[in-house]
């Protein structure tokens, strides 16, 4: 039973930290967390241009894609994707390391199929240490990013940011957090039922 | 449906970050999710394209999921099966692309989520839980309905309860990119000196190796707020700025066939989609003027003084210039300079010519009417117009400063006349 808490436990405290993007400007760690993220989309469609290239398909403009959205320049252009490039090379081996990582730990532990009654395993603890490096590697580009791209290529860049999160209130929100995945009322009476059945 | 997907589709692109859990640390199991459609300028497709990324952490428990569809207006562009979904490991990408075409508006739709792969089954309340906290009910034994698309699974779980699991989806929301392709053309006004064709109208312009005529052209675009690019083809030069909704092209070099240039205006809204429009352009130039008539009694006006004394006379000549496409394609424009310079050859008597000798005398090349010359002849001052009279006169013809073959003029005693029908540049 002790157990089963805790597994509740988590939850509350999901509860009490809602994390729903907020309207408005970004405050500084978010747009630099932002910042990250249009870096790694911008990895995303290089890896991608390339790999059509191979397959003998124009990639056309979409390595570029990002930047043409938020209206960067030929110079503006080539730094993002310079530095995005140089982050991608630095990550894509703890990336292929996390992944080796993750298959032997889910073949450990029955592909994921548990018996009854017995909890999954905590995550690998290199898992974390991988995951702290990653966030480094990306917290360093996001800096060589603002040292690099000049005051008017950022403004460009955090105006893309602003005017996409701008865009992800209310009932628009983009991605739910805990709490509004599996409503409250859900999971009231799926603790209602463990404790009548405890009974 | 589609007012829905209408009324939702609002966003212009967005970041969708989630964190499934919270706890010690901040950053770990954290999902983040990106959905943009961009115009590809290169390919004239419109591009959407989303992706799903957790991080380590959840990546140990789940497998990130996305799919994407693209929305022309109201239907959607290529059917639900027509997405690229790729799996790079860490992270799932998705797009589609469709062509694009000018004014409509595009709406991309993503979902994001992650597939559960850590299940235990509990026996004492009937429910599944993942690591993480949420649980589900397993489907009843069969027969199953199908309620994702996803393989379903077969295990044995105590107390001996032959179940059939279907992967759990954790929906992580949606995601939403709008785009609206802009469009733009080219209109010509038919200033002076350009003639307009069409539709699709040619832009014309006249030049010569002296004078460049320059005229202007403009776009209409929308929607507004854009940029404007415009190029020219060979030939062509803009003699004002290439970046506002108008530009002033000039002619340096004649055309070798109609239509043999070009002039180009592209149109970028600020999210980089963008249209362009072309018209042909021909370089037109002044390669022969044609007399209309060669003057005679029938275009000359007598001159009488107040006491009725015949005082000299007024003889007038047309010109039409044509190009260099053929002598059947008149230059009908409206201002073009149009000159002369006389020198007296051989004259019987005393009298007065305009313009004398020497003197340049300009008027302008209009339409419907071409080059007018007037051959002007009077007596000197208080005699009478001498008679018998004749005069010869050397003419040279400029049309906007392009000087033609000499043309001969011939003075009688009533009326003049010129040699030659058709003259032509050197």
């Amino acid at each position: 039973m002790f157990i089963k808490l805790l597994l509740v436990l988590p939850l509350g405290v999901v509860l009490a930290v809602p994390r729903a993007v907020a309207a408005g400007p970004p405050e500084a760690a978010d747009l630099a967390r932002a910042k990250a993220m249009a870096l790694q989309i911008c990895a995303t469609l290089q890896v991608r241009a390339e790999q059509m290239e191979q397959e003998g398909r124009p990639s056309g403009l979409l390595r570029r894609a990002f930047a043409i959205k938020a209206g960067l320049n030929d110079a503006e252009t080539q730094v993002l994707l310079e530095v995005a490039s140089r982050m991608r090379a630095r990550t894509a081996p703890l990336d292929n390391r996390a992944q080796a990582i993750i298959r032997s730990f889910r073949q450990k532990h029955g592909g994921g199929r548990l018996p009854a009654g017995v909890l999954p395993p905590p995550p690998p603890p290199e898992l974390t240490a991988l995951q702290r490096q990653r966030d480094a590697i990306l917290e360093e580009a996001v800096r060589e990013l603002d040292f690099q791209l000049g005051s008017v290529g950022l403004e460009k860049l955090h105006r893309q940011i602003s005017r996409a999160r701008t865009s992800t209130t209310g009932q628009n929100a983009a991605v739910r957090t805990p709490a509004e995945i599996r409503p409250l009322a859900s999971r009231m009476l799926s603790s209602s039922r463990r404790e009548e059945v405890a009974r | 449906m589609t007012g829905l997907f209408r009324r939702t589709f609002t966003a212009m692109a967005l970041f969708a970050m989630a964190w499934l859990t919270a706890g010690a640390c901040v950053r770990a199991q954290s999902t983040e999710g990106y959905l943009d459609v961009f115009y590809d300028s290169e390919l004239d497709q419109v591009f959407a394209f989303a992706g799903t990324y957790p991080d380590y952490e959840t990546l140990t428990y789940y497998d990130p999921k996305v799919d994407v569809s693209l929305w022309c207006g109201d239907d959607i562009c290529s059917g639900w099966n027509n997405t690229v979904t790729v799996d790079y490991g860490t992270y799932v990408y998705a797009e589609m692309s469709w062509p694009a075409k000018a004014g409509l508006t595009y709406y991309a739709y993503a979902t994001h989520s992650l597939k559960l792969d850590w299940i235990a089954f509990d026996p004492e309340i009937y429910s599944y839980w993942d690591y993480y906290g949420y649980s589900f009910n397993p489907c009843p034994p069969s027969p199953c309905v199908l309620v994702e698309r996803e393989p379903p699974s077969c295990w044995w779980f105590p107390p001996l309860v032959a179940v059939v699991l279907y992967a759990e989806i954790i929906d992580l929301g949606s995601s939403e990119a709008e785009l609206t392709m802009p469009t733009v053309s080219i209109e010509i006004d038919c200033p002076p000196g350009v003639v307009c064709s069409g539709p699709p109208a040619t832009f014309e312009c006249l030049y010569t190796p002296v004078t460049h005529l320059a005229e202007t052209v403009r776009a209409v675009a929308a929607p507004s707020g854009g940029t404007f690019h415009w190029t020219l083809g060979s030939k062509l030069l803009a003699k004002s700025g290439t970046t506002g909704s108008a530009v002033e092209v000039e002619g340096v070099e004649g055309s070798s066939a109609p239509a043999d240039t070009w002039i180009k205006v592209t149109y970028t809204l600020e999210d980089g989609s963008s249209a362009s429009a072309s018209v042909p352009a021909t370089v037109r130039f002044a390669f022969k003027l044609r007399a209309k008539s060669m003057g005679g009694v029938e275009n000359t006006t007598l001159i009488y003084s107040s006491l009725g004394v015949y005082r000299g006379y007024l003889t007038t000549v047309y010109y039409d210039a044509t190009d260099q496409f053929g002598e059947n394609n008149v230059i009908v424009a409206d201002g073009p300079e149009f000159a002369e310079v006389l020198s007296t050859l051989y004259v019987s008597e005393p009298v007065t010519f305009d313009p004398p000798d020497g003197q340049k005398k300009s008027t302008r090349y209009v339409l419907n009417e071409g080059g007018r010359d007037v051959l002007s002849v009077t007596a000197a001052t208080g005699d009478p117009f001498p008679d018998p009279f004749r005069a010869s006169r050397e003419q040279i013809l400029y049309f906007e400063n392009e000087d033609f073959s000499p043309q001969y003029q011939d003075y009688y005693t009533t009326y003049a006349e010129v040699e030659i029908e058709w003259l032509h540049t050197f």
